[in-house]
C-alpha cells in the first residue's frame, strides 16, 4: 500500500511551473514561520489537496510510518507537541507535492526563469525523475517476490540495493550516450487562472502568517 | 559496446543500450525523446516537433506523455531507438534493438534507420537479410526434434486455464498487453494458492543471491540453462542474456512458469532449447512473447 500510495503521488500533474514552485516555497515558509500552527498545517494540507487532487494524502499515508515514529516520541516528551509536529511534518510533505502538481520539465523551466545555473537544474531534475523510476522498481520486486514473511522483505531489500546501484551506474552511461552537458529538458508557458488563484492563496497565506509572527499575535 | 576497446565518442555515434529501462533520463515520452537533442544545444520548441512528428510517424504518438518506465519493454525500446534517430549524430549503434519488438515494429524501424549509418548487433537473425553487411562473430546451434507433449489435467482456471505440461505462449504487437495477462495470471495463480514462479522482463528484479549457484540451486539447472561457466558469479555482474537465463532457471524450483519474454536478448540455441528444458522438465508454462518462431513451438498460441 506504501508503495502503491508513493507511486501515484509522485505522478506529474498539469499546474504551470513557476506558480507550484513559489506556491510550494511560500506554503512550506508559511508552516515554519507560524511555528508549526495547527491551523496554519491544516490550511496548507488542504490546498495541497485541492490543487493535486489528494496526491498529498496518498504521500502522508505513504509516510505513515515516520507519523507513527513521531506521535510515538509524544510518549516521552509532550504529546500536544508530537501532534503539532505530526501536523506540521504532513503540512510540508503536502508542500512539496505541490511541485509534483507541475511537470518536472516546467519545474525547470521556473528555475531557469528564475536564474538558477542550468547545470544545478538539470542535476535537480535528474534527481526529481529518478525517484519515480526507483520506486516503480521496488513495486515490481515486490511483486516478483516468492519467499514468505520477513524473508520476503529481506530479499525484496536485497535486490532494491542492488538495483539502485545497477539503476546509477546504468544512469550514468546513459548520459554518456546522450552526451550529456548539463543541459536540462525544460518547458515555460503562460500562466492559467488556476495557476493565478494557486499563487494567490498560497502568497495570502504566507502574508497573513508572516504579518501575525512580525506583530507577535497569536494565531 | 566497445570499438576498439574504447567507448564509442557520443559527439560522433549515439549508442542504444540492450535493456531500455536503463536508458531513462526523463518522466515524459516527449521529454526522454528529446534529451538527447536538448544536449547538442538544439532549441526545446525546434527539439519538440521534430519529436512529436517522429512519433506520429511511427505510430506513439499516444505514448508522449506517458512516464517512460509504464511502458511496454518494447515501446521504451522504440521511444529510446528513435531519440537515437532525433539525436542527428553520425552514426546510431544498436544493441539488441529487436530483442523487444514485434515484427512489425522491426520492420518499421528498419526502414526508419534506412536512411542512417547504423550499427546493430543482435541474435534475431530472421532480420539478417535486411542488411547491406553482416559480420557473423560465430553462429552455430542445435536444432531439436521437438517431443510429443503429454498433456494432462486442468491445473488452473483464471484469465485462461491450463493444463499440466501445456506450454502456452501469448503474443501479439509491443503494448497490446501481453505483460498485464501475465502479471493478472500471476495474481490469480496466487489468489488460488498454486506453486508458481515468474520472471519478468528485467531480470534484475528477481536476483537476490551474491552467486548464480545460490540463485539456482539446482546443479541440473545450471548446466541445462548453460550457466556453468558463470556459475560462481554475482548475478548482478552478468550480461543482460545470462542474468535472464539466471531468472528463468530460478523461477524453475516452482511447478507452473510465467516468463516474460524469455528469449529476448538470447542466442538462437537458446531459443530453441528452453522449449526442450521445457518439457523435460515436465514444467506448465505461460510464456509472453513476440518470438514467432518460439511460439509456433508452444502448444498453444493465444494472440492478443
Amino acid at each position: 500500500m506504501i508503495l502503491r500510495n508513493l507511486s501515484y503521488a509522485l505522478q506529474e500533474g498539469d499546474f504551470e511551473g513557476r506558480c507550484a514552485l513559489i506556491s510550494a516555497l511560500l506554503l512550506s515558509l508559511s508552516v515554519h514561520l507560524s511555528g508549526f500552527n495547527p491551523h496554519v498545517s491544516a490550511v496548507v494540507i488542504l490546498i495541497s489537496g485541492f490543487v493535486s487532487r489528494g496526491k498529498n494524502l496518498r504521500l502522508i499515508a505513504a509516510f505513515t510510518p515516520f507519523f507513527v515514529l513521531i506521535i510515538l516520541s509524544g510518549l516521552f516528551f509532550s504529546f500536544e507537541y508530537s501532534l503539532m509536529s505530526s501536523l506540521a511534518f504532513a503540512a510540508i510533505i503536502s508542500a512539496g507535492v505541490v511541485v509534483y502538481a507541475s511537470r518536472i520539465s516546467e519545474v525547470a523551466g521556473a528555475m531557469i526563469y528564475f536564474k538558477v545555473p542550468e547545470r544545478f537544474v538539470s542535476m535537480i531534475q535528474l534527481g526529481l525523475c529518478v525517484m519515480p523510476v526507483l520506486v516503480n522498481d521496488l513495486q515490481e520486486i515486490m511483486f516478483v517476490m516468492d519467499a514468505k514473511g520477513l524473508r520476503r522483505y529481506e530479499n525484496a531489500l536485497k535486490a532494491f540495493i542492488s538495483t539502485a546501484i545497477l539503476r546509477a551506474l546504468s544512469l550514468s552511461e546513459s548520459l554518456y550516450s546522450k552526451n550529456y552537458r548539463n543541459r536540462c529538458v525544460f518547458m515555460l508557458r503562460s500562466p492559467e487562472k488556476k495557476d493565478i488563484i494557486l499563487l494567490s492563496v498560497s502568497f495570502l497565506l504566507f502574508l497573513s502568517t508572516a504579518l501575525l509572527n512580525l506583530l507577535s499575535l497569536p494565531f | 559496446m566497445k570499438v576498439f576497446g574504447e567507448k564509442p565518442s557520443p559527439e560522433i555515434a549515439y549508442m542504444v543500450h540492450q535493456n531500455p529501462y536503463e536508458q531513462i533520463t526523463s518522466l515524459k515520452v516527449i521529454d526522454e525523446l528529446i534529451f538527447p537533442s536538448i544536449q547538442s544545444g538544439k532549441k526545446p520548441e525546434d527539439a519538440r516537433k521534430d519529436a512529436v512528428a517522429l512519433a506520429e510517424e511511427f505510430g506513439i504518438g499516444h505514448l508522449l506523455f506517458k512516464p517512460p518506465y509504464q511502458l511496454s519493454l518494447g515501446e521504451l525500446q522504440i521511444v529510446q531507438i528513435l531519440a537515437g534517430v532525433l539525436a542527428e549524430r553520425k552514426a546510431i549503434l544498436l544493441d539488441e534493438p529487436f530483442a523487444h519488438l514485434s515484427r512489425r515494429n522491426a520492420k518499421k524501424l528498419l526502414s526508419i534507420l534506412e536512411d542512417f549509418f547504423c550499427v546493430v548487433s543482435d541474435h534475431r537473425i530472421e532480420f539478417m537479410d535486411c542488411f547491406p553487411e553482416v559480420i557473423n562473430l560465430g553462429l552455430s546451434w542445435k536444432e531439436y526434434k521437438g517431443s510429443t507433449p503429454e498433456l494432462g489435467e486442468i491445473i488452473f482456471q483464471g484469465e485462461v486455464s491450463l493444463r499440466e505440461n501445456e506450454i502456452v505462449a501469448i503474443t501479439g504487437d509491443n503494448g497490446s498487453g501481453k505483460t498485464r495477462m501475465l502479471r493478472r495470471m500471476a495474481v490469480e495463480m496466487k489468489n488460488q494458492g498454486l506453486d508458481f514462479g515468474i520472471s519478468l522482463q528485467n531480470p534484475n528484479y528477481s536476483l537476490t543471491e551474491s552467486t548464480v549457484t545460490g540463485e539456482v540451486e539446482d546443479g541440473k539447472a545450471i548446466e541445462e540453462f548453460q550457466l556453468g561457466n558463470v556459475k560462481n558469479r554475482h548475478p548482478h555482474s552478468l550480461s543482460y542474456g545470462q542474468a535472464k537465463r539466471v531468472s528463468i532457471a530460478k523461477a524453475f524450483r516452482h511447478r507452473i512458469v510465467l516468463l516474460d519474454e524469455p528469449t529476448a536478448g538470447q542466442d538462437i540455441g537458446f531459443r530453441n532449447a528452453l522449449i526442450e528444458i521445457l518439457r523435460k522438465n515436465r514444467k506448465t508454462a505461460v510464456i509472453a512473447t513476440h518470438d514467432e518462431i518460439f511460439a509456433e513451438k508452444c502448444d498453444r498460441v493465444i494472440e492478443l
